[in-house]
This record gives C-alpha cells, sequence and structure tokens, in this order.
C-alpha cells in the first residue's frame, strides 16, 4: 500500500509525504509506519490501537469508519491520512 | 462591550493602489483579536496549555468603505471588540478601521469556532466544541449571546450564481508554502485572500485583452471581500484555484474555489465585488 500523510503529521515523518508499505491490512499497514516513527503513531492511534478521532483515513478516496482498520489493503491501494481540524 | 483600540501606522507594503491590502486587513482583524483577548480574555498559548481550547476561522468579510490609498494614510486607530456568539459555539471579532485623519475606511469581521483539542502528540489536533464555562467567564454578559454570526454564505454566492451574469472561468495552480503557514503548518487564512488575487490577475493578464471587462478587477476597488472556509490546507498541499467572472447590477464579482489536488470539494470560497 502507498500511504500518504499531510499536514501536521509532516512533522514527525521528516516532512516525507509517501510511504510504501506491505502489509495485509490497514492496521498492520499504520503499525508499521508507527514502528518506523514511533512519534506518528502517537498522534494517529490511542493506547488501544485505534484511530484517533481527530484522524481521517481515506482508502482509495474512499473515508474509512474507525472500527474498520482490520480490513484487507491491496499492494496498490492509496491511503490518504488527514487531521481533522487543528488550531490556528 | 469592551472595545479595544489600536493605533497603526500603515506603510507602502499595507496598501495597493486602491486600498489597503485585503490581507493587510484581515491580518490586522486576526491580530487585534489575539490584542483583545490578551487584555480581556484569554491568551492564545493560554488556551491551549491551560484549557485544551484553540479556534479555527470559519467566516471572514472585510467591507471597504471609502477610499484611503497610501498618500492619505498618516494614522489607522483600529476598534475591535470580540464577543462569544452561539452559546459558546462561535466567536466573533470585528474591527473598525478609521483612519486619522479620516472617516471609517473598512471594518472586517471574523467568525471563529472553538475547538477542544485531543491528544498530547504536539500536533494540535482537535474537534468543534463549545467554549468551556472556565473560558467564556472571561466575556463579559454584554459579550455573550445566543445569536449566530450573521454570515454572507450561502445567500451571496446563490445570489451571484442565480442572479449574475457567468463571463469567464480560469483555473490557477497554488502550492502552500511555509510562509504560507502559521506555527503548525496549516495555512494561515489570511493568505486564502491572495490566492484568490493571484487568480483573478493571472485571469485578467490572459483574457482582459478579449473580456474587457474583467479589467475591472483591477482598474476598479474592491467593495467587499466575504471568505468562508470548510476544509484546512497544509504545508505541502497542491492546490487550484476554480475562479468565475460574473457581471451583475452591482459591478463585477470573482468567485473562486480553492480545491485541493485530487479533492472533489471545495476547501474555500472567496468572493470579491468590485
Amino acid at each position: 500500500m502507498l500511504i500518504r500523510l499531510s499536514g501536521t503529521l509532516l512533522r514527525f515523518v521528516d516532512y516525507q509525504k509517501e510511504f510504501r508499505i506491505d502489509a495485509p491490512t490497514l492496521k498492520d499497514g499504520l503499525q508499521q509506519l508507527s514502528a518506523q516513527y514511533p512519534e506518528v503513531g502517537k498522534a494517529l492511534l490511542d493506547k488501544g490501537g485505534q484511530l484517533r478521532a481527530t484522524h481521517r483515513v481515506f482508502v482509495n478516496g474512499v473515508i474509512v469508519e474507525r472500527g474498520q482498520l482490520d480490513r484487507a489493503i491491496g499492494g496498490e491501494d492509496v491511503i490518504d491520512i488527514a487531521t481533522a481540524i487543528t488550531g490556528g | 462591550m469592551r472595545t479595544l483600540t489600536l493605533e497603526l501606522v500603515p506603510d507602502v507594503s499595507a496598501f495597493n493602489p486602491h486600498q489597503l491590502k485585503p490581507f493587510y486587513v484581515l491580518a490586522s482583524c486576526f491580530n487585534g483579536s489575539e490584542v483583545w483577548a490578551r487584555a480581556h480574555g484569554v491568551p492564545h498559548q493560554m488556551a491551549i496549555r491551560n484549557l485544551q481550547t484553540a479556534f479555527v476561522i470559519q467566516v471572514a468579510r472585510v467591507q471597504y468603505l471609502q477610499r484611503y490609498t497610501y498618500e492619505q494614510a498618516e494614522r489607522l486607530v483600529v476598534s475591535v471588540t470580540r464577543r462569544s456568539l452561539k452559546d459558546g459555539a462561535q466567536v466573533e471579532a470585528r474591527t473598525v478601521f478609521e483612519a486619522k485623519p479620516g472617516g471609517t475606511v473598512a471594518e472586517a469581521s471574523l467568525c471563529v469556532v472553538p475547538l477542544t483539542l485531543v491528544g498530547d502528540g504536539g500536533e494540535l489536533a482537535g474537534l468543534p466544541a463549545p467554549m468551556s464555562n472556565s473560558y467564556l467567564q472571561y466575556f463579559e454578559a454584554s459579550e455573550r449571546t445566543s445569536e449566530s454570526y450573521a454570515s454572507p454564505f450561502p445567500s451571496a454566492l446563490q445570489q451571484i450564481v442565480e442572479s449574475g451574469e457567468l463571463v469567464s472561468t480560469y483555473q490557477h495552480p497554488f502550492f502552500v508554502h511555509r510562509e504560507h503557514c502559521e506555527f503548525v503548518d496549516q495555512w494561515y487564512f489570511a493568505e486564502a485572500s491572495n490566492y484568490a488575487a493571484a487568480s483573478r490577475e493571472r485571469m485578467v493578464f490572459e483574457q482582459g485583452a478579449k473580456l474587457p471587462y474583467l479589467r475591472r478587477g483591477l482598474s476598479l476597488p474592491m467593495r467587499e471581500l466575504s471568505l468562508l472556509f470548510l476544509r484546512p490546507f497544509y504545508f505541502f498541499d497542491e492546490g487550484q484555484v476554480q475562479t468565475r467572472a460574473f457581471r451583475s447590477h452591482e459591478g463585477v464579482c470573482f468567485v473562486h474555489e480553492l480545491m485541493k489536488k485530487d479533492v472533489p470539494e471545495p476547501h474555500a470560497l472567496v468572493i470579491e465585488r468590485f
């Protein structure tokens, strides 16, 4: 899968926007990314490993509900992650 | 209601040939709101740190009331008020720009939505929520109301599209650089006026010979500017301004939709009336 980050999350990954990750599910993909960049993991996932309410995940442009992180993801799928709203 | 007064000395960079630049007016309004908050309410840093409260701009509006150019500029007195609206679900900052000597040259207002900050990762992620009592207590009774902000949206847009004559369209790309952002790498709202203006100016540059009516967007002073913010842009985002020019009985209007690459819905709307 291709994970694309934007916004305030970029600071946690040294301003890289795209990550090619080989994982069977969305949750596995996010955990791999978090293992590589722990700070982005803390921002995205709560202590129970669930997506925080302040972030939105899209698979090929379609929003993913918070409880659907176990869904299977293909190698060509594109995952976009954005912060819902930030201050400023 | 408490009014805070600031005195500015606008230099050449604050003006275009016709008037105070919209960016300068918007930024001064935003700054005035912050100065008011520090004097009478809660400084923004303290709101974030102690009250887990932040704010995002939802609507901004500028009205130009009389001609005011650099040649006339000596002092500018800015009067700022700040109110809690909609039972704490909105904050309105309102500023009046008065030339000295002279009179009121412009008014600007912001509708700001409070957020409750969530998470501790430093990303300042938040969700909309009315202000807590610990924040609201800093407003006097006369500064708290159940009224909503008098937004020009969606009626202004509907009126232009339904009663105006579409003259032309244009698309202009932009890229969000860090210099366009505030401290969390989210775009600074006032930059929306610059992205819209860039598209309008480029439209006139490319189409003005064929459509002279468009040139009024450069040769006349702006009368009014309205901005609606729907989704944020961030550092590194690629966007496009989709501009439509309308002829109406009041003059030329430019309606700009600020789109993010690969996202079908606009992130912001900007209406310029000349």
